[in-house]
């Protein structure tokens, strides 16, 4: 036993014990400074910047202390740095065919971290998505749905695909597409729409509300009408104009059409002639 | 004061101030009809209920007897270890930027100044004295919304004036539940100015009310210098003039620094 022993007790001399405990000692050093730069970055940063910059410093503060005490501790334990650095290179190369789709999210995440097309908080629509981001990984965007659901989109599909950001700017126009029957009069129509505008509270005073008569539909005259309002009231007004437009079309005798269809026996015919039945229904069973 | 409370149980129509103390006694419910604004108010020994709804002009009001504060549009409850009896309701003005148009847009060349009278919703405000608690901050009437500023994407979120600004006081329409301020405009640029829609903070006057329960603030002085969008702004610290014995009901929302610069012109919007 102790033939087998003494070897390990002579590898483990006093030096080499010493190192490694450095070296341990660096490691510990490094986790627990680490926490405290990020700790230290959100009490300093925290109140002047918005959330989406203090992540992006929080990780570079915790990245850039742990890394400096690993490079530390591997130099207490006796790897030379440059050997490893070329190593990594090779490896790099040998990971980066390994794992191309990583690799594309990572860059895509760093040109999406570079160019802020949205922050953390936002509220983004991709594809058919719509949700607030939580967070702008290196590898992908997370996001909550309304629905509170958690999505995790790629950063690359992020990139490759059109991204709306909804809280981008302070107020919103809504878009409300009517139809109203040809024997309704335009200009009567878009009094009670303007006067619907001004009535709503939500409704923006300046942008004006704006009219547009889209065209002669198959069975409407075609109108669209847009209103302004403050983001976070959207999804208010977006609820509480349709109906008010409906009640005030209902008031006025504006009809809102849905699609007609005239049967047309020719161009001489007379209407279609409709016989009412005593006793007998469409079957034939009284 | 009690002339704002009729037999029914709600008031309806005021000679005087509609501001002022009441008294209320554990389970008591008192209504208040403020402009547009049905408030109700309920003391409990521990807790105060409150709520409030609008309610369209000349609709019939019901009878208030049977009616709880709960069952009001919207509805609070507060928690206190006692509740004393006073409450106040007293006048407030808007918690954002009021903007408001002349009749048609104004010239103003360089070097002149003008005199407006520009008037504000009221809002109500209703407190607990002890332990003093506002209950309720409430517009009297719910202004609309609008965007003040050069686009779409850079501004503020104001309220919009279903008034006019006059340049003669008489054609100002007087209401118990709107504050007047008179406005001094100077143009100091050195080039003509067009007048069309004016952005008055009233989140930073002082309301003042006068003997004959009307609502004015001090007077305001806009500066417009090379940038005609922006004014140096003055509030003059004492009451306006215009009304006697003036009494203060309200102290500003936020402090104003005269240094600063507001966005209170707007002559073209695209």
């Amino acid at each position: 036993m102790n033939e087998f022993m003494s070897p390990l007790i002579e590898w483990l001399s006093a030096d080499r014990v010493a190192t490694f405990v450095r070296a341990g000692i660096f490691v510990i050093a490094g986790f627990v400074l680490a926490r405290l730069a990020v700790i230290l970055c959100v009490r300093f940063l925290g109140p002047h910047t918005d959330q989406h910059r203090l992540m992006i410093a929080r990780r570079l503060a915790y990245y850039l202390v742990l890394v400096l005490f690993l490079v530390s501790a591997l130099y207490e334990l006796g790897f030379s740095l440059g050997v490893l650095l070329g190593a990594a290179g090779v490896l790099s190369v040998a990971i980066g065919f390994a794992s191309q789709t990583s690799a594309s999210n990572l860059i895509s995440g760093l040109f999406l971290l570079g160019e802020r097309p949205f922050g953390v908080g936002d509220t983004i629509r991709i594809g058919t998505t719509t949700g607030e981001v939580m967070s702008i990984d290196l590898l992908s965007v997370k996001l909550r749905t309304f629905d509170n659901l958690f999505v995790r989109i790629p950063n690359e599909s992020v990139i490759k695909s059109e991204v709306t950001t909804l809280t981008k700017y302070p107020i919103r126009r809504y878009d409300i597409q009517i139809g109203i029957a040809y024997k309704e009069d335009i200009t009567r129509a878009r009094e009670v729409l303007m006067q619907v505008a001004d009535r709503n509270p939500l409704c923006l005073e300046e942008p004006k509300p704006l009219f547009i008569f889209l065209g002669f539909g198959d069975s409407a005259l075609n109108l669209q009408f847009s209103v302004w309002t403050a983001r976070e009231n959207f999804l208010m007004l977006r609820n509480g104009i349709q109906e008010e437009i409906k009640q005030a079309f209902d008031a006025a005798g504006i009809e809102i059409p849905f699609p007609h269809r005239t049967l047309y026996a020719g161009s001489v015919t007379d209407p279609f002639p409709v016989r009412v039945v005593e006793g007998k229904t469409a079957d034939g069973l009284a | 004061m009690s002339d704002h409370e009729s037999s029914a149980g709600v008031e309806v129509d005021s000679t005087g101030p509609w501001w002022g103390e009441w008294t209320l006694d554990e389970g008591e419910t008192r209504w208040w009809a403020l402009g547009a604004l049905l408030v109700g108010v309920h003391r409990k020994a521990r807790e105060w209920r409150v709520g409030y709804e609008y309610f369209a002009e000349g609709t019939a009001m019901l009878p208030m007897s049977e009616r709880s504060v709960d069952e009001l549009k919207t509805a609070s409850r507060y928690i206190f270890s006692r509740t004393g009896g006073e409450l106040k309701i007293s006048p407030a003005l808007a918690d954002r930027a009021v903007v408001t148009r002349p009749v048609s847009p104004l010239y103003l060349p360089p070097g002149e100044e003008t005199l407006m009278y520009v008037s504000s919703q009221a809002w109500v405000r209703v407190e607990a004295v002890d332990p003093g608690k506002v209950l309720l901050d409430v517009p009297s009437v719910r202004p609309s919304d609008t965007w003040f500023g050069p686009s779409t994407r850079d501004g503020e979120l104001c309220y919009a004036s279903k008034t006019h600004a006059r340049l003669v006081l008489e054609d100002l329409p007087r209401q118990p539940f709107r504050a007047v301020t008179p406005l001094q405009i100077v143009n100091e640029s050195d080039s003509e100015m067009m007048l069309e829609r004016v952005s008055l903070p009233v989140t930073g006057l002082t309301l003042y009310a006068s003997e004959a329960g009307e609502l004015w603030t001090q007077s305001v002085s806009m500066r417009a210098g090379r940038d005609r969008q922006l004014a140096s702004l003055k509030l003059k610290d004492q009451p306006p003039g215009q009304i006697e014995n003036p009494v203060v009901v309200s102290a500003p929302r936020e402090i104003h620094h005269e240094r600063d610069l507001v966005r209170a012109f707007s002559s073209i919007f695209t």
